[in-house]
């Protein structure tokens, strides 16, 4: 039971990855990369129950869902709303062939992540995977878009691939260690939010188009 | 208990001087005074504590999160050095840049508040003895030194900023995998719960699988090599050298880089140990060390921007010590004498250019010329710290180089000294032509106002040649000695 619960929300942190490679709208990939954080805040409750404290795994999943599900979207569409870009135009790569890149990685990440000779270790092997695709897929979407908010997006998605991996594979860090995780995504992203804006002021648009001045 | 044990109150210091500039204190000149004294104090505590460490040995203290040992102490001198010295030099820097165009309070307390939280966290990397509190501290390094470049805030230096941010975010989280794995490998033994600190690791290293360490081995030093400016994933540090202010530039690029660098020092023994010595760890550095020296030996001479050039010089010195840890044996202890030489030269060489490039307001090296008739101190200072980046022979530079490549040659290594001798001349050459132009071309206008220099900056040109010189000259017996306990850490692991 528990096994099955770890590989639907695998396959459905897979499937947002590619919902995400595959929306043009900014308010769309932001509702993406929420479902795609509570989601991940779930996977601790399902760890086989021996190896945790129980009061640290709620304490951490209650405040993963607040940070990934509520704050940082919320932040997001704060600023998306602030700076009134709704539709990205034009990525360096269209969407479909993202979309097609993304089933690929997925797939790759399945078929490679069982022969590496580790992974005894891990709780689910789909877990794992779903982690490493989830890696590239991020790091896809910051490089091929040109809109500040998908980069970010693209951010967060590479940040919950080590999410992903942490409790898949690694569940013995003591709690004020996750937190400060937690803590260093949200200032990350606060951050972000106000370069955002700066840039947004600076030169009236948001794609990385205008910051290509510092080439050399 | 001995009095090495008071090692936190160096953390205390930074911690509570920053309360205080962010909380109590209203006048602009104090709020650049205080961390100058908090930098005083810590800096002269640090060479203290390193002096008691002999007597006492190593220990962890705070539970097992933190550590005290010769590489961690000599690593806090050098953090408390750089940020004094830096601390000297903004006195004067804001002074001018007050009477340009006028700062307010909340940007001088924002910049004093950056810096402190900046310094507690760069200790806290060093100190630290759990994995996982070492990627959190330095993710918080990037985090707090994003707002330090953009202090003048124009659409250049919010691009640099986002390149940085954007940059150094992915490589923290591609180390964040690589601690995950190595806390996978340390979960499988029975001591699980000693595994998530380095000297728990270190102690159990050989029953750690060998596969798993190495595979997280390269994504640590990709990750946190991208924090240190390794080449290829050195493309946030030119644009972020070429934003932020002077006093900034010793602390990125002697500090930060350093402490990212020594995040894979305190791994290296670990994996090289899981892998029973097999040298695929060093191999990796030493790949990464060459990039960057090839990297800056191709871009050095088609710079035109001072910053930026002094940017490359920067990648090809943490490409030096990474050669240096990558050799092992006499290149690990010449890569820590490295971090110190370079560390100093870097201090003199961004205050010059800066005070040039302050005074001939542009950063374009073809437009300055005549220094050193305008300029006379400033102008020879920075002739002779490039001579001493470049590793002129009597400067302690020169001396950490030849050991490095001497611990090639004594390896029969003579490809790898090849190509170090090939791209450090290089080097040389590009560098040594554009100073030769900026220092003794005849100049264009001459304002014939005398330049004036401060005693306190005085200080900074005067000391820190006479260190560097010094030490290429001479190496204090007892200072070798702690430098030797130092790279045995790196060479055979920490024990307590």
């Amino acid at each position: 039971m528990q096994n099955n619960l770890l590989i639907l929300i695998s396959l459905l942190i897979i499937l947002s990855n590619i919902f995400l490679l595959g929306s043009s709208r900014t308010g769309a990939m932001i509702r993406g990369i929420a479902f795609q954080g509570v989601l991940l805040s779930l996977l601790p409750l399902f760890l086989p129950s021996e190896s945790v404290r129980i009061l640290d795994i709620i304490i951490l999943a209650v405040l993963s869902i607040a940070i990934k599900g509520v704050i940082i979207p919320h932040y997001l569409r704060k600023v998306t709303r602030n700076i009134r870009t709704k539709k990205e135009l034009h990525p360096y790569l269209g969407y479909s062939v993202s979309v097609i890149f993304g089933l690929l990685v997925s797939y790759g990440s399945f078929y490679f992540i069982g022969k590496l000779p580790f992974m005894y270790l891990s709780i689910s092997p789909f877990n794992t995977s779903a982690a490493f695709a989830s890696m590239i897929i991020g790091m896809f979407i910051i490089a091929t878009r040109r809109n500040i908010i998908a980069q970010i997006i693209g951010y967060l998605v590479f940040e919950n691939a080590g999410f992903i991996l942490g409790i898949s594979i690694a569940s013995s860090q003591p709690l004020f260690i996750e937190i400060g995780i937690l803590l260093d995504l949200l200032a990350g992203i606060v951050i972000m939010v106000v370069a955002v804006n700066h840039i947004h002021l600076y030169f009236d648009n948001v794609n990385t188009d205008s910051l290509e001045r510092l080439n050399k | 208990m001995t009095s090495i044990q008071f090692i936190s109150i160096i953390i205390v210091i930074v911690f509570f001087s920053g309360i205080l500039i962010s909380l109590f204190l209203r006048e602009q000149k104090s709020l650049i005074v205080v961390p100058l004294w908090s930098s005083a104090i810590t800096a002269m505590l640090s060479i203290f504590f390193a002096v008691e460490l002999n007597k006492s040995g190593p220990f962890l203290f705070f539970g097992n999160n933190f550590i005290v040992d010769q590489l961690s102490i000599y690593h806090v001198f050098l953090v408390n050095i750089v940020f004094l010295a830096a601390g000297i030099y903004m006195q004067d820097y804001f002074a001018k840049v007050e009477e340009k165009k006028g700062a307010s309070v909340f940007h001088y307390r924002r910049f004093s508040m950056l810096w402190q939280a900046f310094q507690l966290m760069l200790l806290v990397v060093i100190l630290s003895n759990n994995i996982g509190l070492t990627w959190v501290a330095m993710e918080a390094t990037t985090i707090l030194s994003a707002f330090l470049i953009i202090s003048e805030s124009n659409s250049l230096s919010l691009e640099a900023m986002w390149k940085y941010l954007l940059v150094c975010s992915v490589g923290i989280g591609l180390a964040f995998i690589g601690t995950i794995l190595v806390a996978a490998a340390g979960r499988e033994h029975e001591a699980a719960e000693h595994m998530n600190t380095f000297s728990g690791l270190y102690e159990h290293a050989s029953n750690l699988n060998p596969a798993l360490m190495l595979f997280a081995f390269i994504f640590i030093a990709v990750g946190y090599g991208t924090k240190a400016g390794l080449a290829p994933m050195h493309t946030w540090l030119p644009d972020a050298y070429s934003q932020a202010p002077t006093p900034v530039f010793p602390v990125f690029s002697g500090v930060m880089l350093n402490a990212a660098l020594f995040v894979i020092m305190r791994y290296l023994p670990i994996v090289e140990a899981s892998m029973g010595e097999s040298g695929d760890a060093r191999s990796i550095l030493l790949l990464l060390g060459f990039l960057s020296l090839l990297f800056a030996a191709v871009f050095i001479p088609i710079q035109h921007d001072l910053k930026r050039l002094l940017a490359y010089s920067s990648i090809e010195h943490i490409g030096i010590i990474t050669i240096g840890l990558g050799l092992g044996g006499l290149g690990t202890l010449a890569a820590l004498f490295h971090c110190m030489n370079n560390l100093i030269s870097k201090i003199l060489v961004f205050f010059s250019s800066g005070s040039i490039i302050q005074e001939y307001k542009t950063d374009d090296m073809r437009k300055i010329s005549g220094v050193m008739k305008r300029m006379p101190v400033w102008g020879s200072a920075f002739f002779v710290s490039v001579l001493v980046l470049i590793g002129v022979a009597p400067f302690s530079v020169f001396m950490s180089e030849f050991m490095i490549v001497r611990a090639a040659f004594r390896q029969g290594r003579y490809l790898l000294f090849g190509l170090f001798m090939l791209g450090t001349i290089a080097i040389f050459i590009s560098m040594l032509k554009y100073t030769l132009d900026m220092v003794f071309k005849p100049g264009l206008e001459d304002d014939g106002s005398p330049e004036k220099v401060r005693l306190s900056n005085m200080i900074i040109i005067i000391g820190s040649i006479a260190v560097l010189l010094t030490f290429g000259l001479w190496m204090p017996p007892q200072f070798l000695d702690f430098l030797e306990s130092a790279a045995a850490i790196i060479e055979t692991g920490i024990k307590i």
